[in-house]
């Protein structure tokens, strides 16, 4: 009994100082703002100020500058999109801003693999990220058990030491932190990736692939949740599709198909619904060799070029202007036109 | 489940805890129960052959041990009325019937596992042979998933056949408690290979609580962690790396890649030595040791004494001694010696034996010709050895070599280290002739680098400040296995630990958890699984 006794009191003084030095690292990464996900703080000192709220993942992460689009419609928004970000990570941080601030625009952004992105398959990461986006202790373990499985706890550990290790590094280099007051959300990405592609390329690569049509019901769900708050709120609810390279598009067969999934959704919703891969001279407002930073995302003149043109067709839908014209029907269209100049 | 997972430390707390509130003697019970739980989640479907080599086994180990009670039981009663002639007869006639058991055992057991792990070279090997006469190779569509650690129980089982067929031991009763031996969930993926007299007893023995093997069993755990996690899956990219590319990089850039891998595969298999037995440990279970600081070993015959020792000593009792000791053989050594001299006729049957030995190894890691030509280089270097023994002495007192100075004790080790480095990678590579072209291209390569990069190419930027501390903590790690080696020399590490007030050792404890946490935990990521489960 007596060894007994020992074992568990050893144990558990190791477990305890574990628990302190980890934690302790840990906590660099959850109270810093370095980093454009680590915002809490800025989010809650903007508290009661956000009308305008972006919710999307990594499309969505680096196409919604809120910095310019306070200026073109002068609103002060914020963009709480994140990369590989769940649907559960979306709704749990949407219903923190939307109860605490003067919501009156919601845009949702939908890429072609918004309903059917696998949690299981694409692993812990993107609700990683959330976990330093809330505001308290609590509320990251009530997350984290909600989020996380059991194989996932060693990765989480992990990433939250790595992460406080490099806030600790990030303490003494000034030049590698970011002023999320400024950047609201928004990452600038650092680099561009010519997308241009020959028309032989084009030609061979043309529908050889399709994207994913499984739409998976934690997405649905959780989708719906918002747009049900959305609606208890009036709020204004718009989907958007980001720009991705017309290279990577004119490969998948079946964008139609996934994206009617998507468009029948916001229908039912009654929101508004903008795909910029159907906005017509999409390949000169977005020119391939400067406007992407990878085939999916775009680069930083890309986005602002987005920003602009967002605002300008939002702008135009508020005043009740037709902004169906602005937009190929389908990528069936879109394609046909691309075929035909080309 | 993956034994470096948070769901295999939960589940080995949960055995632990459940270990030591049951009653002493239904502990092995929990054993079982988690055995089997641990072997189902591999797959269900899994469970029927390792069901198959437990059954047969029993009921084989059985009928063998009934047939010598009845016999010897049948001598006692008719003492006087049987003669000599009568005995050997009914002798005779019983060994036949054991033996006709233990033959059918056998190849239902190895046909098995032939079946799993040969059939795809056997048909390889039938398809060469045939398209020398012009015939058309015959389609691979056989679709095996290897039952896990079939190598490892069938090799575990037939050597319990064996030992109660020589009636070295008495054939368990208890189809359950032959069951949790052929299954013992620590050993089942990678050994050791046990043996029942050692392993049944440690099983089936209760063992109390103690605080001393509870820290050791977690301090023995958390090396095996640190060297799996941190050294040997850091390092796993890196070495496959070299492997796949060697042709394109210096022969400097290879040699460093063939001496990681010899790194890595001691961190690897030993780290996973250390997790199994540190958590036996725990429970009080002792189990055979695998590995005596093989690296330090003075030669080829000597390292295989101290690498993976519980497979050594299976060939030894199962294979060598039989071929060694047989009539064929030893009338072999009768002819060698009056055709060759006294030590070849001391040397060719052993010879003959290690041949056998070495080829049936190399098949047994790898169904290739790459696994096969390996085992016969270690073979030879043995035979040649042997064979070369007296010249060598003869060398050695012309030279006035001291056998015991320092200087050729370091040579040896080091020329041993190489040896066994440079006949290691020969089959990892691919292909046999990938591995000879790595030989080669360490000798030969016209590439000289030119920078870090260039000389460490597997290392994606060399220079950035994660792939700096990962390089610190591989050579800090390496270092700390050579150092421990060193110390073990004198005295088990932990004891030497034990010296230590509380407070370092937890500090130590820390440090290492750390370790693994912020490097191992996301080289584990990037790595397979335990190198050895594959055989």
């Amino acid at each position: 009994m007596r060894n007994f006794k020992r074992a568990i009191a050893v144990t558990l003084v190791c477990v305890l100082c574990a628990g302190i030095i980890f934690t302790g690292i840990a906590e660099f990464y959850f109270s810093n703002s370095y980093y454009y996900y680590q915002d809490s703080e800025t989010r809650k000192n903007f508290a009661g100020k956000i009308d305008f709220l972006i919710c999307g993942s990594s499309h969505g992460l680096r196409a919604f500058s809120p910095e310019i689009l306070d200026k073109e419609l002068g609103c002060f928004s914020y963009n709480i999109s994140g990369a590989l970000m769940t649907m559960q990570g979306r709704y749990t941080l949407f219903e923190k801003e939307i109860e605490r601030n003067p919501v009156e625009t919601v845009v949702i952004e939908v890429s072609f693999n918004a309903l059917s992105r696998n949690r299981t398959k694409e692993g812990a990461e993107g609700d990683l990220y959330i976990l330093a986006r809330l505001d308290n202790m609590a509320e990251r373990l009530q997350y984290f058990l909600s989020a996380m499985k059991l194989s996932e706890y060693d990765r989480v550990l992990y990433d939250t030491t790595n992460r406080g290790i490099q806030c600790i590094e990030w303490m003494f280099d000034r030049r590698k932190q970011v002023d999320t007051t400024i950047t609201k959300g928004y990452n600038r990405p650092q680099g561009t990736l010519d997308c241009t592609t020959s028309a032989d390329s084009y030609g061979k690569n043309f529908h050889r692939t399709k994207f994913s049509e499984t739409v998976d019901d934690y997405n649905t769900g959780y989708l719906n949740r918002i747009i049900d708050i959305c609606k208890e709120k009036n709020v204004r609810l718009i989907f958007v599709v980001t720009p991705i390279a017309s290279r990577y598009e004119s490969q998948h067969s079946n964008t139609d198909t996934v994206m009617a999934k998507v468009r029948e959704m916001a229908a039912n919703a009654g929101a508004e619904f903008y795909d910029f891969n159907l906005l017509k001279g999409k390949d000169d407002i977005f020119p391939a060799d400067t406007a992407y930073y990878d085939d999916s995302h775009l680069s930083e003149s890309g986005a602002e070029t987005f920003n602009r043109e967002f605002a300008r067709v939002i702008s135009a839908a508020k005043n009740g202007e037709n902004t169906d014209e602005m937009f190929y029907s389908s990528y069936l269209d879109a394609q046909q036109y691309y075929n035909c100049i080309k | 489940m993956s034994i470096t997972s948070v769901t295999f430390i939960l589940f080995l707390l949960v055995t632990v805890v459940l270990y030591y509130l049951i009653p002493g003697k239904y502990r092995w019970l929990v054993l079982l129960a988690s055995s089997m739980f641990f072997y189902m989640m591999s797959g269900v479907s899994n469970g029927i052959y390792i069901l198959i080599t437990a059954l047969s086994t029993f009921g084989s180990a059985i009928f063998m041990q009934k047939i010598a009670d009845s016999q010897k039981l049948y001598f006692k009663e008719n003492k006087e009325s049987l003669t000599r002639e009568d005995k050997a007869k009914i002798k005779k006639k019983n060994n036949s019937k054991r033996k006709t058991l233990l033959i059918l055992t056998l190849i239902l057991n190895f046909g098995i596992l032939c079946v799993f792990k040969y059939s795809h070279f056997a048909l390889e090997q039938f398809n060469n042979a045939i398209s020398l006469f012009g015939a058309q190779p015959i389609e691979d569509t056989m679709k095996f998933i290897i039952p896990l650690g079939i190598s490892f129980y069938t090799f575990q089982s037939m050597g319990y056949l064996a030992d109660v067929y020589w009636n070295k031991i008495s054939a368990e009763k208890n189809f359950l408690r032959l069951l949790l031996f052929v299954s013992f969930f620590p050993q089942i993926t990678q050994g050791p290979i046990s043996s029942f007299e050692q392993l049944g007893k440690e099983l089936f023995d209760v063992h109390e609580f103690s605080y001393k093997n509870y820290s050791w069993g977690i301090q023995r755990m958390m090396w095996g962690f640190f060297k799996k996690m941190v050294i040997a899956d850091t390092l796993s990219p890196w070495v496959y790396d070299v492997f796949e590319n060697y042709a394109q990089y210096s022969g400097i850039t290879t040699l460093i890649g063939a001496f990681m891998y010899s790194v890595l595969i001691y961190a690897d298999f030993s780290g996973y030595m250390d997790i199994v037995c540190g958590f036996c440990e725990v429970l009080g279970i002792k189990l055979t040791e695998n590995f005596d600081r093989p690296y330090f070993s003075k030669s080829i015959a000597e390292y295989w004494r101290r690498w993976h020792i519980s497979l050594g000593v299976w060939f030894k009792a199962y294979i060598y001694y039989p071929i060694a000791v047989s009539g064929w053989n030893k009338k072999l050594g009768k002819f060698s010696q009056k055709k060759l001299g006294k030590t070849f006729g001391k040397t060719v049957p052993a010879s003959v034996a290690l041949v056998v030995v070495w080829l049936t190894t190399g098949l047994w890691h790898g169904a290739s010709m790459a696994y096969v030509a390996w085992g016969g280089v270690n073979g030879l270097f043995i035979i040649l050895s042997l064979w070369l023994e007296p010249l060598y002495d003869k060398c050695k007192s012309k030279l006035k070599i001291r056998e015991n100075a320092t200087w050729f004790r370091a040579f040896q080790t080091i020329r041993t280290f190489i040896l066994v480095t440079f006949i290691k990678v020969l089959p990892e590579v691919g292909t046999l002739s990938e591995g000879f072209g790595l030989w080669k291209n360490i000798f030969t390569s016209k590439i000289i680098p030119d920078s870090w990069q260039t000389l460490l190419p597997f290392i994606d930027n060399i220079y950035d400040d994660h792939s700096l501390r990962t390089i610190n903590v591989v050579i800090f790690g390496t270092m700390l296995i050579f150092i421990t080696s060193m110390i073990q020399r004198k005295q088990p590490i932990r004891q030497f630990l034990g010296k230590f007030p509380l407070i370092v050792k937890i500090a130590v404890f820390l440090v290492m958890f750390f370790l693994i946490v912020y490097f191992g935990i996301p080289a584990s990521g990037n790595a397979g699984g335990f190198m050895y489960a594959q055989f």
